[in-house]
């Protein structure tokens, strides 16, 4: 294969691969996240005991 | 307006593996390979990525936007949404592309479907071990799908290709009467990853068959992937191919129908989605994942096995000849073919049923909230509709003329209409203001300014262009079929039926929407 051909195979394999890890890796860090202040925001204190 | 109980999605991730389950199928991994040999190998994915950017993703973060809007003013369905758009008497009625786009596609794309399902288990089974002669496939493929006459189909009894087929309608209603959350979320969560698992290990062993048959040293893996990813003829070579207007508007068309833009799903699933949730990021990432599978995934295995097994004659062919005879062939040849062999029609199925799921949705939303049926309701009479559509794909099966007019009218001319009526929508009657306050509520991403001036001129434009160009390629040879063949004409009374019958529901819709916000405080 030619220079070219290697060029576009990893231009095009690393770019996508590249897009949905970087992707992903943005959803599930913020889906973390989001869990954690699920946890904090939830907490009311008008519910607790006196 | 809004309904007394609205489906909706159980995670972010949920929704963004369902729309990457809508949108890969086998054109991921059997349409773009083949189109990528044939229009010279490497310089394809040059108008294809340039494609990508100008046309996929603008019109997918538009359609996001869209379809929450839509879903904030308590719609789901395009017609329900089109008129929480666009103040006008005639928005609903250009909503029902919306509706029979899935629908009519889902009545002949549960066939092909139900090939994958009958392959996978002939697999499994060991009854695909048929020699080395293309004919053999051929034969077999010819019978199976009842491909000789109308009715052939139907003549073989209670066979696999019968019961395969009446499996996957029980599946996919099975799966869509549980809801959005509850059926097709779970499916896709599940379903995804086990999808790109198996490509994953057709991959790695596809990689690693060095150089099989000893009599063609020529023939390997690197041979394999050059013919697939390598520029022919070098610089010059690519200048060549890039001046090809035909190779620009095949690399179009694929990113267009790969991303299932203009479908009337991605509008109805980011209905679902709550005010603040990102759609931003999760559209990008739908996007990526579709790319992945077709580019990385795709891209690697399906020709380059091919090539390596039967030379340059054999990676080349339609979506059919390139799955369902020549790469048989190639798994008989290939060592443990037959644990790959099933391991390739299970992921192909996988990734129809992901799809095929995903049609049925948004004529449900509309039972739902246009005439007030339950769940069961719209489920049924969705079911009786695509029965009957499907029941005439099946029935005339000779050179699989009915599937082809539906695919060519409705798959893809209807597609092209509803893709260019949304992006006008967006672009000139939502605004990019309004639409990029939408994006950008919740967004995890910063959509780029350029957006803005892409999707209200750049889009459509080139949109109409490709659309133009496609239509004076092929609406000749779809013309003198409707003109020559009664299984044409039959099939597209059969569309026009179901069109008349969405628009008089829509009527009603309309009716029942307007008396309920003149009531509405």
């Amino acid at each position: 294969m030619s220079l070219y051909g290697w060029t576009i195979l990893l231009l095009s394999v690393g770019f996508t691969t590249g897009s949905l890890v970087w992707c992903l890796a943005r959803v599930l860090k913020n889906h973390a996240q989001k869990g954690r202040l699920h946890g904090t925001s939830d907490l009311d204190p008008r519910d607790t005991d006196p | 307006m809004s309904s007394p109980k609205r489906d909706g999605w159980g995670s972010s991730l949920g929704v963004i593996f369902a729309v990457t389950g809508s949108a890969v199928g086998l054109g991921n991994f059997l349409r773009f390979p083949g189109l990528a040999a044939k229009y010279d190998g490497g310089a394809f994915l040059i108008p294809y990525f340039l494609a990508l950017l100008f046309l996929g993703l603008p019109i997918a973060w538009s359609e996001w936007a869209m379809g929450r809007y839509g879903g904030q003013r308590g719609f789901n369905s395009c017609p329900g949404i089109f008129r929480s758009i666009w103040n006008s008497r005639l928005a609903p009625y250009f909503g029902v592309l919306g509706l029979i786009v899935p629908v009519v596609i889902y009545m002949y794309y549960l066939w092909i479907e139900s090939w994958c399902l009958g392959y996978a288990w002939k697999y499994l089974v060991g009854g695909l071990n048929l020699g080395s002669e293309k004919s053999a496939y051929t034969d077999h493929f010819t019978a199976y799908v009842g491909l000789g006459a109308d009715g052939a189909f139907f003549h073989q009894g209670m066979a696999l290709p019968v019961f395969a087929l009446l499996s996957c309608v029980a599946l996919n209603f099975f799966i869509i009467y549980r809801g959005l959350s509850g059926g097709i979320e779970k499916v896709c969560l599940w379903g995804m990853p086990l999808l790109v698992v198996c490509a994953l290990f057709v991959l790695i062993r596809v990689l690693t068959l060095g150089t099989p048959d000893p009599a063609h040293p020529d023939r390997n893996v690197l041979a394999g992937l050059a013919y697939m990813w390598d520029i022919r003829g070098g610089f010059p070579g690519l200048l060549k191919s890039l001046s090809n207007a035909e190779m620009w508007m095949a690399a179009a068309g694929q990113i267009f129908f790969s991303l299932s833009v203009g479908f009337g799903v991605v509008i109805n699933y980011a209905s679902y989605l709550k005010k603040r949730d990102d759609i931003a990021l999760g559209s990008t990432t739908a996007v990526a994942g579709n790319e992945f599978c077709e580019v990385t995934l795709g891209g690697l295995t399906t020709v380059p096995a091919a090539f390596i097994f039967l030379g340059a004659a054999g990676a080349v062919g339609g979506t059919f000849g390139l799955g369902f005879q020549t790469l048989p062939m190639v798994f008989d040849r290939m060592p443990a073919g037959q644990l790959f062999g099933f391991l390739w029609f299970f992921l192909l199925f996988i990734a129809a049923i992901t799809s095929s799921l995903s049609m049925l949705q948004p004529a449900i939303a509309f039972f739902e909230e246009g005439l007030g049926l339950d769940r069961r309701g719209s489920v049924s009479l969705l079911g009786f509709i695509t029965l009957m559509g499907t029941g005439i794909v099946v029935w005339f099966t000779k050179d699989l003329a009915a599937l082809d007019a539906m695919d060519f009218w409705v798959g893809s001319f209807c597609i092209f209409v509803l893709a260019t009526i949304q992006t006008l929508l967006y672009g000139w009657v939502l605004g990019p203001q309004r639409g990029r306050e939408e994006l950008e509520r919740g967004g995890l991403l910063p959509i780029p300014r350029i957006f803005d001036f892409m999707i209200r001129y750049i889009s459509p434009v080139f949109l109409l262009t490709v659309f133009v160009l496609w239509l004076h390629q092929s609406w000749a040879s779809n013309w003198q079929a409707i003109q020559t063949s009664h299984a044409v004409r039959i099939a597209l009374l059969f569309v026009a039926s179901v069109t008349v019958l969405f628009l008089l529901l829509i009527a009603r819709a309309v009716r029942t929407w307007n008396a309920r916000e003149r009531k509405a405080p």
